[in-house]
């Protein structure tokens, strides 16, 4: 690595880390400090490659090493049912949607690994169904059918009438 | 509500204190090295010179708090200790040298002994701070007792630098994918040298391993010289594995002496220098020595 790439890799860094280690937290359900050391493991293999893919869109390549490394980590210890979302006491305590969001992070972790992530990519990084595949390594029907599906599993675990 | 969105806000709000520690830079070059170092020589070629030059030095502190990922590296702190240096020391003398000036350990990876911590020896931290520790891998000894060590993988050295003996450790391993191709390596080092340093490397490739060596005698970059017949070429590797002439360091971290021949068609062979015996003899003396040993390998009988 040239100076000019470490230099270039250190902005892509500071642009970018919150954001992936954001994804992989939502993805494989883990605690932050686990979720750091996916992230790690995936931006080492980013760093390693950077010379190469550095002038190339290293975004996607990093989201997509990054979210696949999450969904393998989701299935391999099944965190989902382990982990339990703390939520910050400070935050947002008299929202009265609340219970809502609670309810729903609870069902989106409850779906399959690679289902939550299209929901993920697709709701929360604000993705198209062509950019969600293309992370996820899939086709465009996978991506659509996982999402509807997806939904509509939450949708129909919910309490009635709250959400359509 | 459509469930989209309330997915959407509810995922938001599950993750709107979540910030990447300022420190992501620095682990993830320190995860880098550790890879390229597994990958190249199972754990043997572990030098703290060259983790001296690295990434900023940061406060350990635990993660899950968003006010501590916030955090400048400048932090105020009320009550200090220093960080002792911790390397070569086994995990429960690490553990008991943190205890004893109030701090915690906690083991990050590997099993012998020490080879980094974060943060740095000499670093201030408010007591109870948590200090990561590296410590290096087990080392096979997968060729077994090699006796002066100096055949093995179908090569013999007839030249040893004075003062280098076997270090009692080897390894093989086969190419990536089943591509073909095995490859051996042991090191050698001063009696005195402690675990997982070395001196001197050799590797030797059989087969398609040896292309990374065909590949650099071609490349720009490299110094060319004539081993009594053989070419091969001289020059500084960084730890991702760049290529520049001898003497230049590549990246931040100091780069290891490297010549590389081939013995045969089928078997080419590559001796490298530890960054820190470099540092000590001198570009010119450095690029003497391996030519030295180079010249001195030959097939085994």
């Amino acid at each position: 690595m040239t100076e000019e790439h470490e230099a270039a890799f250190d902005q892509f860094l500071a642009a970018r880390s919150t954001s992936l280690l954001r994804t992989a937290i939502l993805v494989c359900g883990a605690s932050q400090h686990d979720a750091e050391d996916l992230v790690q493991h995936a931006l080492e293999k980013v760093y390693r490659h950077w010379p190469r893919i550095g002038h190339d869109n290293p975004d996607a390549y990093a989201r997509r090493i990054v979210v696949n490394a999450a969904i393998s980590a989701a299935r391999r210890r099944k965190i989902i049912q382990e982990i339990t979302f703390a939520r910050p006491p400070e935050t947002e305590a008299a929202a009265p949607d609340l219970d809502l969001r609670d309810a729903l992070m609870a069902e989106l972790r409850r779906l399959p690994a690679r289902m939550r992530a299209v929901l993920v990519l697709r709701y929360w990084e604000d993705l198209s169904e062509s950019a969600t595949a293309a992370a996820l390594g899939c086709s465009l029907g996978t991506v659509k059918s996982q999402a509807a599906r997806g939904l509509a599993r939450i949708r129909e675990n919910m309490k009635e009438g709250a959400l359509v | 509500m459509k469930v989209e969105e309330g997915l959407a806000e509810a995922m938001a709000a599950r993750v709107a204190d979540v910030q990447a520690p300022s420190t992501m830079g620095g682990s993830v070059r320190r995860r880098h090295r550790r890879h390229v170092i597994r990958f190249r020589v199972a754990g043997a070629a572990l030098v703290t010179a060259a983790l001296a030059a690295g990434g900023p030095v940061v406060l350990s502190m635990s993660s899950g708090s968003s006010d501590a990922a916030q955090a400048p590296t400048t932090a105020k702190i009320v009550t200090e200790v220093t960080v002792p240096d911790l390397t070569d020391m086994t995990l429960a003398e690490a553990q008991a040298a943190l205890r004893a000036v109030g701090l915690v350990g906690e083991k990050l990876t590997g099993h012998e002994h020490v080879f980094d911590q974060e943060p740095k020896p000499g670093t201030e931290v408010s007591t109870s701070s948590t200090v990561k520790l590296y410590l290096v891998e087990e080392r096979p000894q997968t060729l077994g007792d090699l006796g002066d060590g100096r055949t093995f993988g179908g090569i013999t050295l007839g030249y040893l630098p004075e003062g280098l003996v076997w270090s009692k450790w080897s390894n093989k391993w086969s190419g990536k994918k089943a591509r073909g191709g095995t490859s051996y390596t042991t090191s050698y080092d001063t009696p005195d040298g402690r675990p997982g340093r070395y001196g001197i490397q050799v590797m030797v490739h059989e087969g398609k391993a040896g292309r990374q060596v065909e590949a650099r005698l071609k490349r720009d970059g490299v110094e060319l010289v004539d081993l009594g017949g053989r070419q091969a070429y001289v020059a500084n590797v960084g730890e991702g594995g760049e290529v520049g002439k001898p003497g230049t360091q590549q990246g931040r971290e100091p780069s290891t002496p490297t010549i590389g021949f081939k013995l045969r068609d089928d078997l080419a062979v590559e001796v490298m220098m530890s960054p820190d015996r470099a540092e000590k003899l001198g570009v010119e003396a450095v690029s003497t020595e391996l030519q030295k040993i180079a010249q001195g390998i030959r097939p085994a009988e």
